[in-house]
């Protein structure tokens, strides 16, 4: 017997992903939910914990998840110092209270850092993805080869969806990120890459992995400097090794937008977070590149956001002007979500059959599910296909899901352009004279 | 992956309940206009529109109160205190029952908050604040003669300031002492209302305003509500042209936010954001009556407001072997479900993203160890090191170190009380901790109600907020 699990997963893999009666599938949903609950809370120690605390022993209806719901909270919730005093075997217990991992499987005997551990857990068949955030303190996201194997089905079959892109390998590629990496982006740009570019076309802008040793030294400075052991020399050096990267990169980044100019009206592959994007924007600009030069069956990919607000607001606007009518994808989504939401023809972005919307009050209590309509509130849900780790997230998004029909014909349930981060919502002008450690720890390190 | 765009409008969806009404008071007179509505969906509030012309004071005149004797000024806020002390005016009541929708603390912890306002208003307190912050009243009422090395004589005035008052809600003595201070001062007084105590300030100045009608101390003061950052109020009133000085309570955004108006003739008086920690030797384990006590001081320590106070501590070093830090943490947890004169024995539930921190910590026994719930009656968790989250809402993280001395390096420049059990121990920690950024050192149990006439973030306010002028 097939499970709903399965059955929903099957979905990636063919046309009509997006179309599911919602009636059923909201069935078919909860059915994979209990499964999915039922498989996690004997693996994951923190759900288990969980769901003793709030007495759910199984998933009656959608309410029932609520209570179980994790937030990326708990995906970096680990002791720093088992990272800057080699506390390998910490590590992994901890992570093994947050995914499926068993401390038994994994090897951390003679780790010497963050990169090698990471390495050491997926030589045992577990993925780790990385997200950072603000505070410095970065995410570990599990996943198995069976997420990973979802991922490949919903590019190959559903990249550029509504009008999916035909996985042929006809492109002149460019990936600006590192070349490997724990992140969700990194292997999706290099999936999309084994399936559109042109063999032996890739150019990568560097060779070089992403180290996660490098992007925590963020965190870890914050510590230091939180602890008041931090010198200002290693506050110079900190700021210095920054700019230097970027020289170095600045040569490379030359020669790749020399090389992007040249080969503009064949179909290319430009896969890069956008602030790259926005640099490679202005590189062509500069080499007397106008807007809408390239060809219609380019690919470009852009991913990560605005973070810390270094581009201009209408930076969407300038990419979509200066590529002009080429291949992209509009999506709402997040690492946290096994593929994404893609945008219909009407903008709407529709929620991958294997996803469970759970529409949330602001503090994340309530349901406020519908079978029909529009309901605004805290996006939150469970991702069912999710073998790696608990599918059950808690967002900090505002949304609007449209529970019905969607204007461009198919079913529900779509999340509505608009969608603002709570926190974006503006201070509620609470002031009080407690203080967290981090007021006196000046912005410019919270890279 | 792609970021959709991520601007948004505000919410559209309406709420059905009324806007919550917010006075203003404007030199002295009540405004009970309700034309703006702030605030998120669900928590809205209606303010009067603010008139930016008589939210100042022409610099071109002195202020109402500037001739008016210290003498005189003390027994206005005696008289104010014993009205407030019985709500002869019916006024606390009327804030009160606004203030439980917009403070997240619990009505009981308010209300006898509410009940002890006036203790910032009795005699010996005002006098001491007088006395040893400024050497006496006679620097306010007049010219007091220094003799300078030379030998020659010189006239030094504490003179009255212009000041704009940054209130923070979390605790409504700040209300309370921040009109005080004021109206000791002479000066004149402009208070922000932070929009998690609306209604304190406006409840006391119309106490006062009941009391003495149209005295000058009244108009001397100003209470509205804008939102904290709106350029289009900030920009224009924080100019040297208007006020001296502008008194912060916390508010790490609004400070921040001010910084950009700080200039010549502007200054900043900040009362910092700060957090505490406490102490506890190896005394605490002599005996079980010990024990007890420790716990007792700690835990009142720590709840006070429930811990929304930057006086309330959050980590707690206790000297010796894991297994006292244990026995530490047992008791404290018990005690911390117990209502005090400014907590209750329940409390807010812990908020969810501590709580999945919590949970988290639950999972590697050994390392750390919990007890208690989420259910606002208090949480210990006792770990190796300090936790790298933020303790709040009656969560205490207990740490054991060898000896006190090992417990100084937690301590820093964001750190404002320290508490010390047993008191005899204070002596050989007090100038380390001042030398990392302490700002005051207090026996166990004492962290609550600082004493008035002492410092405050390191500093004098009163002495800080005056205007010293010299005649050579």
């Amino acid at each position: 017997m097939t499970s709903a699990r399965d059955e929903l997963r099957s979905l990636a893999g063919f046309g009509e992903t997006f179309d599911q009666p919602s009636r059923r599938l909201r069935a078919l949903q909860l059915e994979a939910a209990r499964e999915c609950f039922a498989a996690h809370r004997e693996r994951i120690p923190l759900l288990r914990r969980r769901a003793d605390e709030v007495g759910v022993k199984e998933i009656g209806a959608e309410a029932d998840i609520v209570p179980l719901l994790f937030s990326h909270t708990s995906y970096k919730s680990y002791p720093l110092n088992y990272i800057t005093s080699g506390r390998w075997d910490g590590l992994l217990r901890w992570y093994s209270t947050v995914s499926v991992v068993e401390p038994g499987e994994v090897d951390v005997t003679g780790v010497t850092d963050i990169d090698d551990w990471i390495a050491r857990l997926d030589a045992a068949g577990h993925r780790l993805y990385i997200t950072s955030g603000t505070s410095g303190k970065v995410s570990f996201l599990n996943s198995v080869e069976a997420d990973r194997a979802l991922l490949w089905d919903v590019m190959a079959n559903l990249t550029c969806w509504p009008r999916p892109l035909p996985p042929e390998r006809t492109r002149r590629g460019y990936i600006l990120t590192p070349a490997a990496g724990p992140m969700r982006s990194i292997d999706g740009f290099r999936m999309h890459a084994d399936l559109f570019v042109t063999e032996g076309a890739l150019r990568l802008l560097t060779d070089e992995p992403l180290r996660v040793s490098e992007l925590m030294r963020t965190g870890l400075l914050r510590k230091k400097m939180t602890d008041g052991t931090a010198t200002p020399q290693e506050v110079k050096e900190f700021e210095s090794a920054s700019g230097e990267r970027g020289g170095e990169m600045q040569a490379t980044f030359d020669a790749l937008i020399d090389d992007i100019t040249e080969h503009r009206r064949e179909p290319l592959f430009i896969a890069a977070m956008n602030n790259q994007q926005y640099a490679l924007m202005q590189g062509m600009r500069a080499r007397g590149v106008p807007d809408g030069e390239f060809h219609p069956d380019s690919l470009v990919l852009a991913g990560g956001g605005n973070k810390n607000n270094v581009l201009p607001d209408d930076y969407p606007q300038q990419l979509a002007a200066f590529y002009g009518d080429v291949r992209r994808i509009r999506s709402y989504g997040m690492t946290e979500l096994q593929g994404s939401c893609p945008a219909c023809e009407k903008g709407n972005y529709h929620v991958p059959p294997w996803v469970l919307p759970l529409i949330l009050d602001e503090p994340g209590e309530t349901l406020l599910n519908e079978s029909e309509g529009t309901v605004e509130g805290r996006f939150a849900f469970l991702d069912v296909s999710l073998e790696g780790r608990w599918g059950g997230l808690i967002s900090g998004d505002r949304v609007r899901v449209n529970f019905g029909d969607c204007e461009c014909g198919r079913s529900g349930p779509a999340v509505l352009p608009d969608i603002t981060r709570y926190g974006d919502l503006g201070g509620d002008d609470k002031i009080t004279c407690a203080a967290t450690l981090d007021s006196y720890v000046r912005g410019m390190i919270q890279a | 992956m792609s970021g959709a765009t991520l601007s948004g409008t505000e919410n559209p969806a309406g709420n059905t309940a009324e806007p919550t009404p917010v006075a203003h008071v404007v030199q002295g007179e009540v405004d009970h206009g309700a034309a703006v509505v702030h605030g998120r969906p669900g928590e809205e509030f209606r303010t009067p529109a603010l008139d930016l012309d008589r939210l100042v004071w022409p610099r071109s005149q002195a202020g109402p109160a500037f001739d008016v004797p210290t003498s005189e000024i003390v027994d206005l806020l005696v008289e104010t205190g014993l009205h407030l002390k019985d709500d002869t005016y019916g006024l606390l009541a009327e804030a009160l029952e606004h203030m439980t929708a917009v403070s997240p603390l619990p009505a009981e912890v308010l209300e006898r908050a509410y009940a002890l306002l006036w203790r910032s208003f009795q005699r010996p307190g005002i006098l001491a604040q007088i006395d040893n912050e400024l050497g006496g009243a006679d620097v306010l009422d007049g010219w007091r003669e220094v003799v300078l090395p030379d030998g020659r004589v010189a006239g030094i005035r504490a003179f009255p300031p212009r000041l704009v008052h940054i209130l923070a809600g979390n605790a409504p003595g700040v209300a309370a002492q921040s009109i005080v201070r004021g109206a000791i001062t002479k000066g004149v007084n402009l208070l922000k209302l932070p929009s998690n105590d609306l209604f304190t300030a406006t409840a006391v100045l119309r106490t006062m305003a009941a009391v003495a009608p149209g005295h000058p101390i009244v108009r001397s003061f100003s209470a509205a509500y804008w939102r904290g950052g709106d350029t289009a109020v900030e920009s224009v009133l924080f100019r040297a042209q208007f006020f001296d000085k502008l008194v912060a309570w916390g508010g790490e955004g609004t400070i921040r936010g001010a910084l950009k108006y700080i200039g010549p003739g502007f200054e900043l008086v900040s009362f910092d954001p700060k957090t505490s920690i406490s102490v506890i030797g190896e005394q605490a384990f002599a005996s079980e009556k010990a024990l007890r006590e420790a716990a007792e001081a700690a835990a009142t320590d720590a709840t006070f407001f429930n811990q929304a106070a930057c006086v309330a501590s959050r980590f707690q070093f206790v000297e010796g072997p894991v297994e006292n830090a244990d026995r530490f943490a047992a008791a404290l947890c018990e005690r911390m479900g117990v209502a005090r004169e400014f907590s209750s024995a329940g409390g807010p539930k812990v908020d969810a993203e501590l709580r999945e921190e919590i949970e988290v910590l639950r999972g590697l026994e050994d390392d750390y160890r919990v007890w208690g719930g989420y259910d606002g009656h208090g949480l210990v968790i006792r770990s190796p090191e300090p936790v790298e989250f933020h303790p709040d809402g009656k969560v205490v993280n207990v740490i054991p170190v060898p000896s006190l001395a090992d417990a100084i390096r937690y301590a820093g420049v964001a750190t404002q009380t320290v508490g010390v059990y047993p008191a005899a121990r204070k002596v050989e920690l007090r100038d380390a901790l001042a030398s990392a950024g302490v700002q005051r050192v207090v026996t166990l149990g004492m962290a609550g109600g600082m004493p008035p006439g002492l410092s405050h973030d390191g500093f004098y306010p009163l002495q800080r907020l005056m205007r010293w002028v010299n005649d050579e």
